[in-house]
């Protein structure tokens, strides 16, 4: 299964976070037990609900499901002005908002910080966008490969013809930690100070970031060693020696690493992605876990690669993400019971949806 | 902008024990330092940290001990810290003391190859080299970006359980195991799971994610069929909106070299600056390849003070709203009084 531990229990999350970057910072804190409300409309579907859904049907998308496990989903039309003010009651609730859309779109709907902590002065918000929420580039838009590029990424990660390489959803997996690191230092910063806090995650800088010693000049461009071709897949070779291509091209990966180890080499094989799958059928390791879903069935998904240990900590399954809008009436009622009218009006005017 | 007291950061009073490590370890507790935890670094006055390690140990109180006071001097730091970092086995003693501490968290970073090349065979081992590519050449980046990963998720590992945790003793630490092949593999995790739930085949993205030569360097580019609409009206071909070749995401992505053709034929009389200006004031994503050695400079981390008078980059890629971000203040200078106190010793 893939595992939920109670560390967060009681924080509770408005998530207006789509696609990857966002919902994989959503994700940690789900999988760490807080209760992340993901706010979803029919009116602008989650592009991995809307690009990558099987046979049409928005409940049936492996990357939206392998992002959202362990949260609820909400659907509201926040372009409406009934929504607006029903998010609006619901951020003064919760402890944390959390956003990844480009600057200004949460102000524009009403909804930016400054409208939402009027309503919650202990309310951390977190926003993640391409360069962050200020500077000449506040309004860039961008996704994954360009975050690499603009951090540092691309240009020294070549392909031996001088190609980059393209990283898209493992970088945007790499936003979602900083988004999850920011979103526990805000929260305990609040609870410190009593005062809420808005924090501002940049893409670009989370590239810059992981590459901090390349970028200040203390660790070398250069590669110390390489990938190589053999028969049957690939195999990375430290300080190789010129012969190695040609004992490669005529070896299977395990031979090449014994011929090569035997002559002193340090050298390893390098997996395929087929490889790195869990054997179907079998209970699958860490950090792989089952998720039986309502509409997919049961398959393997990654959970967290955080292994806990202490003696009072019960790890419980994680629910399957959440259908379109699943839990918009359970939400309303448990949260809103005491604003009929809002809830109302919001029905009636079509912005539940 | 300025910088806030790092007293009133989210970890401002918190104690913690740095007991020497590697990148993961030490990136971890500056981190922690620039949260405004005060971070004690604990090391054998043997050991040759480096000029990363150096720059990542900076905002700790460093205490360089001789070998054989290291088990005295590291007993006595951890008493009434809140959390304890270390590497895995690296001295299985030390580790002994940190478990048995009274600390609420013991965050070990462990079991990773040795050698130059570590960070890149684990970045291959985990499949992320090749995640975005499948059947292409797998390149693994320069530097520690395993390491990074793995402290940053070290660093929400020990947030989270300080919000869950009270100041009171407590007679049993969280352990929280970290690996950085398990995060570099949980960052593969959309593809990985839509690997193994469609049985190895992959649709296509419907997007293209392009780096397209420049007069000057090179251009990322990401293209899905709308952006492309307004790639031909800027490069002054509108006609090529309607042609056949390009009608729909799926035929681009048939005649990508095609298309990548027109694209680089208007880009290489253009700088990237240029380029990225016009694309990105029509709402296109398009950025500038940066070198390493570029990066430091470009105008939106300048304003955000991303690196410091050194050149050094920041650990944690955020801000508060009014432009501030959490720094450490330097307390680097080894504080020999304290060392010898714990010791028993004369400084």
């Amino acid at each position: 299964m893939i595992g939920s531990l109670p560390l967060l229990r009681g924080v509770r999350v408005l998530d207006f976070t789509w696609i990857a970057a966002g919902p994989s910072g959503t994700l940690m804190l789900a999988l760490a037990g807080a209760d992340v409300i993901k706010v979803e409309s029919r009116a602008k579907l989650d592009n991995y609900r809307k690009n990558f859904a099987k046979e049409g049907d928005v409940d049936r998308s492996v990357l939206f499901a392998s992002v959202n496990v362990g949260k609820r989903s909400i659907t509201v039309d926040a372009k409406k002005p009934e929504g607006r003010d029903l998010l609006l009651e619901l951020a003064g609730r919760v402890d944390l908002v959390v956003e990844n859309f480009s600057p200004g779109a949460m102000e524009r709907l009403g909804l930016g910080f400054a409208d939402l902590s009027r309503r919650n002065p202990r309310l951390v918000m977190v926003s993640s966008s391409a360069a962050g929420q200020s500077g000449p580039k506040r309004e860039y838009s961008g996704f994954a490969s360009i975050f690499s590029a603009q951090g540092g990424l691309a240009a020294v990660a070549r392909r031996p013809d001088g190609t980059p390489v393209r990283f898209s959803r493992s970088i945007d997996s790499r936003v979602g930690t900083a988004i999850a690191v920011a979103a526990m230092s805000g929260l305990l910063q609040a609870r410190r100070t009593g005062t809420g806090l808005h924090l501002d995650v940049s893409g670009q800088e989370v590239v810059a970031a992981a590459m901090g010693d390349v970028v200040a000049g203390a660790s070398p461009i250069e590669p110390s060693g390489r990938c190589f071709k053999c028969a049957d897949g690939w195999i990375y070779v430290e300080a190789p020696e010129d012969d190695v291509a040609g004992i490669c091209s005529t070896l299977e990966r395990d031979e090449a690493v014994s011929v090569l180890r035997a002559a002193g080499s340090s050298v390893w094989e390098v997996p395929e992605t087929a490889e790195l799958l869990p054997a179907r059928g079998e209970e699958p390791p860490p950090p792989w876990g089952s998720v039986a879903h309502p509409v997919m069935g049961t398959f393997v998904s990654i959970g967290s690669p955080i292994r806990w240990a202490r003696s009072d900590l019960v790890e419980t399954s994680a629910p399957p993400a959440p259908r379109l809008g699943e839990h918009t009436d359970d939400v309303l009622v448990e949260m809103l019971s005491d604003q009929v009218p809002l809830v109302d009006a919001a029905r009636s005017a079509g912005a539940l949806r | 902008m300025s910088e806030p007291e790092t007293a009133t950061g989210p970890l401002a009073g918190v104690r913690f024990v740095e007991l020497a490590g590697g990148f993961a370890v030490a990136t971890t507790g500056r981190a922690l330092a620039d949260l405004g935890a005060e971070v004690t670094l604990v090391m054998r006055s043997s050991s040759d940290r480096g000029k990363v390690l150096g720059f990542l140990d900076g905002g700790k109180r460093t205490l360089s001990v001789a070998d054989e006071e290291f088990p005295g001097v590291a007993a006595g730091v951890l008493t009434g810290a809140f959390g304890v970092i270390l590497d895995r086995s690296a001295d299985p003693a030390s580790e002994r003391l940190a478990l048995g501490s009274g600390a609420a968290v013991v965050l070990r970073f462990g079991a990773e190859p040795a050698g130059r090349s570590a960070a890149a065979v684990i970045f291959h081992r985990a499949g992320q080299s090749m995640i975005d590519t499948p059947g292409g050449f797998p390149v693994a980046p320069p530097g520690n970006l395993p390491y990074y990963d793995a402290a940053m998720t070290g660093v929400f590992a020990v947030l989270a359980t300080r919000w869950s945790t009270s100041d009171a003793p407590v007679s049993e630490p969280m352990v929280v195991d970290i690996t950085a092949e398990d995060v570099e593999l949980a960052h593969g995790r959309p593809d990985l799971t839509r690997a193994a739930y469609e049985g190895g085949s992959k649709e296509r993205d419907p997007f293209l994610a392009l780096f397209l030569r420049c007069r000057d360097g090179e251009l990322a580019a990401h293209v899905n069929h709308s952006y492309w609409s307004d790639w031909v009206y800027i490069i002054g071909k509108p006609e090529l909106d309607a042609d056949p070749r390009f009608a729909s995401m799926a035929d681009l992505l048939d005649h990508q070299a095609e298309a990548v053709a027109e694209l680089e034929d208007w880009c290489e009389k253009h700088t990237r600056d240029e380029i990225e200006r016009v694309c990105q004031a029509r709402g296109v994503p398009a950025g500038s390849v940066l070198n390493p050695g570029e990066v430091a400079s470009d105008p939106q981390l300048v304003h955000r003070r991303f690196t410091n008078e050194s050149g050094w980059p920041a650990i944690l890629p955020f801000v508060l709203s009014e432009g501030t971000r959490w720094i450490a203040q330097d307390r680097s200078k080894p504080d020999l009084r304290l060392a010898s106190e714990l010791s028993g010793s004369a400084p």
